[in-house]
């Protein structure tokens, strides 16, 4: 791995699950990690991990962390990981929730990178991350606005792939399956097989190796490389096992 | 620029604020006293032409605000209306969904419509119909708007009025998605009536 200890690093929603995995892999092998968190206070700062707290749905609150990044070195690697999801029936969750999570899992993530590339804080040789979803490769019945924004962002990845390509910076959009984290365990249905999840720490490895080998689409494990292959060939399977297995079986709205 | 019939009201609403369009819509659904609805097209949308690493923040928010967050609150808004008829829902998407590198945050918002659609088809199966279009390059005012200078080969798009007559035709199917490039256009598709692929 061509990690080096002086390369800095920014990981959004790095106080738990696979956010809170990428920046202690990161760590151990010598990069300084920024985390960004609306909890920053379960980020347990050390020599090599530093935290900023803020609620990145909040347009205004963004803005502000552009401007304390902009103000810093710049970044060998940007990893947007921080996402939120609603689940249960599309019309009976509130709307307001919609809007924030379209903030936080899209809007804010293309908005930082934009940024930063136009400040020139991103060095050349840069990995700038995205994380998308496997419903990416199917539909998400159960969990509508989540899934579009899940598409929107690894549409956005492969769009600007080129142009950040001139200012030498590699793009990469990682597709994970089910993690066994927290916010996956929140929007399961009740009595789901939590041990088929894979291991955040497991998927963080994989996917960081794939980052610094330059990959473009990342999916880490051989169940999300299956699953993804076969929403790209029985499209309609997928929608309607994703119905049968997810939207059927929810029995409460998570939000 | 509207053509004034007693047929048809026009509301004007600005798409990049949809906490406000709802509301407008709700109160203008009560004086009408309309309690359901058939058809809803959810076509307004918006783009910017440009280098994504100079794409300001505004033009990034306004594109997913107008193109996908509106629709989103729309959807939510007319579902009870919809469902008292089992109508039919239909997105205006575009073959953009697929990645456009000086259009990104367009392709973006044009994708995340296209999976929100395909997850709502399946929520909504026998209670609302939802279908999603794309079509192509089309001759309106967008791409200038937008910032980019076509020259000649405007002239190959289809019209407005040819789109709209192909959404018209796909819109009385039941196929869930369907794309109208230019290439189906000049192939005769519309012309013809027949069904687009």
């Amino acid at each position: 791995m061509s990690a080096r200890p002086s390369k800095r690093a920014l990981v959004t929603g790095g106080a738990m699950g696979l956010g809170k995995a990428l920046s202690a892999n990161l760590a151990a092998q010598g990069w300084q990690v920024t985390i960004i968190d609306r909890d920053a206070t379960k980020i347990v700062e050390k020599d090599q991990l530093h935290s900023i707290k803020c609620d990145l749905s909040d347009p205004v609150a963004v803005d502000r962390l552009i401007e304390e990044l902009i103000n810093q070195d710049p970044f060998d690697s940007v990893i947007h990981n921080a996402a939120v999801s609603a689940t249960g029936r599309f019309e009976t969750i509130p709307v307001q929730k919609y809007h924030q999570l379209m903030q936080l899992n899209v809007t804010t993530p293309m908005i930082i990178s934009s940024r930063l590339a136009a400040a020139g804080r991103l060095n050349r040789g840069a990995h700038l991350v995205f994380l998308s979803s496997l419903s990416h490769f199917t539909g998400y019945p159960g969990a509508a606005v989540y899934s579009a924004s899940k598409d929107a962002i690894a549409v956005y990845a492969k769009s600007i792939r080129k142009p950040f390509a001139k200012i030498g910076v590699t793009v990469s959009c990682v597709f994970p399956g089910p993690m066994k984290t927290q916010q996956a365990e929140r929007h399961s249905p009740t009595n789901a097989d939590a041990e088929k999840r894979m291991q955040p720490e497991t998927a963080a490895a994989l996917i960081l190796k794939s980052v610094f080998a330059n990959r473009k689409t990342i999916l880490p494990g051989a169940n999300a490389k299956a699953f993804a292959a076969l929403g790209k060939v029985m499209p309609i399977v997928t929608d309607f096992a994703m119905r049968k297995i997810i939207y059927e079986k929810l029995d409460k709205d998570v939000y | 620029m509207i053509v004034q019939r007693p047929d048809l009201d026009f509301l004007a609403l600005d798409q990049s604020q949809p906490e406000k369009i709802t509301k407008t819509l709700t109160s203008y659904l009560e004086k009408k006293k309309w309690d359901q609805i058939h058809n809803a097209v959810l076509n307004a949308g918006t783009g910017f032409v440009g280098d994504p690493v100079h794409e300001t923040s505004d033009k990034i928010a306004q594109t997913i605000a107008v193109n996908l967050m509106a629709n989103i609150e729309l959807s939510h808004c007319l579902f009870p209306y919809l469902q008292k008829t089992k109508g039919k829902l239909t997105f205006v998407g575009s073959t953009a969904r697929k990645g456009a590198k000086n259009f990104s945050s367009y392709a973006a918002s044009k994708a995340g419509l296209h999976g929100f659609a395909r997850a709502l088809k399946e929520e909504w199966r026998n209670k609302v119909a939802v279908q999603i279009l794309h079509p192509g390059p089309t001759k309106t005012d967008m791409h200038e708007k937008a910032g980019l200078k076509l020259g000649m080969i405007r002239h190959l798009f289809a019209s407005p009025e040819a789109v709209a007559h192909m959404i018209e035709n796909s819109m009385g199917r039941n196929r869930f998605s369907t794309k109208m490039t230019s290439f189906q256009y000049w192939g005769g598709n519309h012309l013809l009536g027949r069904g687009l692929r």
